[in-house]
């Protein structure tokens, strides 16, 4: 069957093809033996002992490797700063709810409507699909991100 | 193949583009060099499409931006006036009030002809302009996006 596969480095996920009776430390084979499995969205690990469909990990499912049990965000916005922690898998999506509500810029569904969260010096705003342990580098476990207005072009 | 095209399919046939398709993000309808149609959801509105096609010409790919008008999947021409999406972003994406680009292009700096009329966007919309190291997901999640967003008003 064919899963998505998300990690750091890049914001796109990689297609695997994988049998849903292997065992999910098979999909760390050629990686970090350190790293863990997260299925998206969910805070815990899998358990690297099950097979795919015993983890609940089934066709076209998207699934983050990382070393990171835990991703640090912060996010600036309006020379203020916002922290929170998530797990590898969560989206931008996931974060960005966080960031726009009231725990963080507390924006109306208007103004998070215009706003995007960015990583600083990147050029291009994240896509809400990609996952936050993307982002993280080979140093740390952090990631620090801007919420900016999103443009709307004239001229 | 040329090396535009086969960048192109590339990229369609990657982990970002198939993602997409997996999640009902979009869906590829054809691909004939130079041309490629994708059908882009499109939030629920009273009365209108869950979907809008873009017919993308990609001469030139990925280091000339693509250029894509929204099209109309049953006579293959350019989508009318009439039955374009609207709201404040949507409607400016797919101008019917003149722009020479109006029926083949986006008024995007990710669009080339968009960018052509524009040079200034390159710097001044760093975030959305077209470069080389992007992919045509860049252009479908920026749509996506557009006309999922609280101000899309349908049809």
């Amino acid at each position: 069957m064919e899963i998505f596969v998300h990690a750091a480095g890049s914001e796109h996920p990689e297609i695997a093809e994988v049998d849903e009776t292997v065992r999910v430390r098979e999909l760390l084979v050629g990686h970090d033996p350190d790293a863990r499995i997260w299925i998206e969205e969910i805070d815990d690990e899998v358990s690297l002992d099950l097979t795919l469909v015993e983890a609940g990990i089934r066709r076209h499912h998207h699934v983050h490797r990382s070393r990171c049990h835990r991703v640090e965000v912060v996010v600036r916005y309006n020379g203020q700063s916002f922290e929170s922690t998530f797990g590898p898998g969560a989206t931008i999506k996931l974060v960005e709810k966080w960031a726009f509500g009231p725990n963080a810029a507390d924006l109306s569904p208007e103004q998070a409507a215009k706003h995007v969260l960015v990583v600083p010096g990147s050029d291009h705003f994240l896509a809400a699909t990609v996952h936050i342990g993307s982002l993280v580098t080979v140093e740390s476990c952090q990631v620090t991100l801007d919420l900016v207005p999103r443009d709307r072009f004239e001229g | 193949m040329s090396p535009d095209e086969r960048a192109l399919r590339d990229h369609v046939g990657g982990g970002g583009f198939r993602a997409g398709v997996t999640a009902g993000r979009w869906r590829l309808v054809d691909l004939t060099w130079p041309f490629v149609t994708v059908a882009i959801a499109a939030a629920e509105r009273p009365n209108s499409p869950v979907e809008f096609a873009v017919r993308f010409e990609c001469g030139g790919y990925p280091h000339t931006a693509p250029t894509g008008g929204i099209w109309d999947l049953e006579t293959n021409t350019s989508l009318p006036a009439g039955r374009r999406p609207k709201g404040e972003r949507a409607a400016q994406l797919f101008r019917t009030d003149g722009w020479a680009g109006g029926s083949t292009a986006m008024y995007a700096a990710w669009d080339r002809v968009g960018l052509q009329a524009h040079q200034e966007w390159a710097t001044k919309y760093p975030l959305l302009a077209w470069n080389p190291t992007r992919d045509l997901t860049f252009v479908l999640d920026n749509v996506h996006e557009e006309l999922n967003s609280i101000d899309y008003l349908g049809m």
